[in-house]
């Protein structure tokens, strides 16, 4: 879910973008150190965040009969690092921005820090908890993917709920509302998302997790990230 | 598969040729103007002649623009009704849920914050479709570059937008045959056919970085994609109604208290 363009008031909307570069910046160095080890890895994300943005506009079937878009961000964590999604996610909502009008470029810095940030954060996090824990795998990828997309939709109605707080109520009933008038559309969203991400790993598994290991991924063992 | 209209015409209007430095100093003080206004009239003009240069100068179709517009107008009306409700009552009550002691209604501060924020958002919003309208992807990169934007990034950028048009063929491609094998034809089978869809697009994926590497190897590829941009000329005129409009507006944002 994206925060439109204008939506957040200037301090605001300067003040995330100042959070988001700091974390985009983080996230270049740590490219550019791996492309200087692997030159190769630059083409690797470029492509990727291509297939990120052309994943972003399918359209999902969702359980409540919404349409709604995956994300990304859970199998994005999961094969590149968390570290790697903050430029990743940037250029993904700029082209979102410009080319399909969905999101904005001053909102890019909140944008970026929820999606790109947050995200991939809890994506991962989630992702090396339950592997250590040993859930079996089908659930791991799940809930990465489905809890990467909620604490996407928390930041943002977080981020919302900042801006706006209510009049009567403040800060925590403008949170539970924004919270509730989002949940429409993102709670099916993380659960659809989940599904998908677990066929997709599956699929690529199943098919080829040769061709995938001659590329340097191995999905099954110990993966190399940025 | 959704076709971005948006880049074909920003290939194909008329003033693709105008400086994008020209239109990026107009869009941009457009956008510090609607973001720093405390009133609803600033973002109001900003939208009406955003959308007016649009349509009347760029020649953008009238019905073409509306649709475009469409879509984030929706979104956006989602968004400000969060803003405008109140669970505590208000001053406009709607409905009242005495087992829960619970009133859904307006309340008339939350109305304004939601005007201002839907005026605010509306002349943003039509800003940057002027600029997504009239100007290239490419240009928009190279403007980018020469404001200091690191050079990785652009690099990844222009990565990206050249595969996003070969992978939305290949997914249009796909998804045509998984339809002719009634692969939509439940939610369960879409999923399915998503999956596959996604997991061959992102083996190609993986190939094809492989591939396009390679090539550029081959070519001399050392460390930057280096690219010819079309040399646009400054045009005195356009600098200076921009600067101007600009300043007038983000003066007037200022200036103008509720």
């Amino acid at each position: 879910m994206h925060i439109m363009e204008g939506f957040l008031p200037a301090g605001h909307a300067a003040a995330w973008g100042a959070a988001s570069t700091v974390c985009v910046a983080a996230g270049l160095r740590s490219i550019a150190k791996a492309v200087k080890a692997n030159p190769e890895l630059k083409m690797l994300l470029g492509v990727s965040t291509a297939f990120t943005f052309v994943l972003s506009a399918l359209k999902l079937p969702s359980v409540t009969g919404s349409c709604s878009h995956p994300t990304g961000t859970g199998l994005g964590a999961i094969l590149f690092g968390p570290l790697a999604m903050a430029p990743v996610s940037l250029i993904v909502l700029l082209f979102q921005a410009i080319l399909l009008a969905h999101g904005g470029v001053t909102t890019l810095g909140a944008n970026v820090f929820s999606m790109g940030v947050v995200g991939p954060l809890a994506g991962y996090g989630i992702y090396r908890l339950t592997k250590a824990v040993g859930l079996p795998s089908n659930l791991t990828i799940f809930l990465a993917a489905s809890l990467a997309d909620l604490a996407t939709y928390v930041t943002t109605a977080t981020q919302l709920a900042i801006a706006f707080p209510d009049p009567t109520g403040g800060f925590a009933v403008s949170l539970a509302k924004f919270l509730g008038i989002f949940a429409v559309t993102q709670i099916p969203l993380a659960i659809s998302e989940g599904l998908l991400t677990v066929l997709i790993y599956s699929f690529i598994q199943k098919y080829s997790s040769q061709e995938l290991s001659t590329l340097g991924f191995a999905l099954t063992g110990e993966e190399e990230r940025i | 598969m959704p076709n971005l209209k948006i880049d074909t015409f920003a290939y194909s209007n008329r003033w693709r040729h105008v400086h994008p430095g020209e239109k990026g100093l107009l869009v941009l003080s457009c956008l510090t103007a609607a973001l720093l206004s405390r009133t609803v009239l600033i973002p109001l003009v900003i939208a009406v002649a955003m959308s007016s240069m649009t349509v009347l100068g760029a020649g953008i179709p009238c019905r073409e623009y509306l649709r475009l517009a469409a879509l984030p107008a929706l979104f956006l009306f989602w968004s400000c009704l969060a803003l405008a409700v109140s669970f505590t009552g208000g001053d406009l009550p709607l409905a009242h849920f005495p087992a829960l002691s619970l009133t859904i209604g307006l309340s008339r501060q939350g109305m304004g914050q939601a005007q201002l924020a839907l005026t605010r958002s509306l002349g943003a919003t039509f800003s940057l479709l002027f600029l997504a309208l009239t100007t290239p992807m490419t240009e928009i990169m190279a403007l980018l570059r020469s404001l200091g934007t690191p050079r990785l990034l652009i690099e990844l950028m222009t990565i990206t937008y050249r595969q996003i048009f070969i992978f939305l063929e290949i997914a249009g491609q796909i998804r045509s045959a998984q339809e002719a094998r009634l692969g939509y034809s439940s939610a369960r089978n879409a999923m399915k056919s998503l999956a596959a869809m996604a997991g061959n697009i992102l083996l190609s994926t993986l190939t094809r970085a492989r591939h396009n590497h390679q090539g550029l190897l081959a070519r001399g590829y050392g460390d930057e994609l280096l690219f010819l941009s079309p040399r646009r000329s400054w045009n005195v005129f356009n600098l200076i109604g921009a600067s101007a409009a600009g300043l007038v507006l983000i003066v007037s944002a200022l200036a103008i208290r509720p």
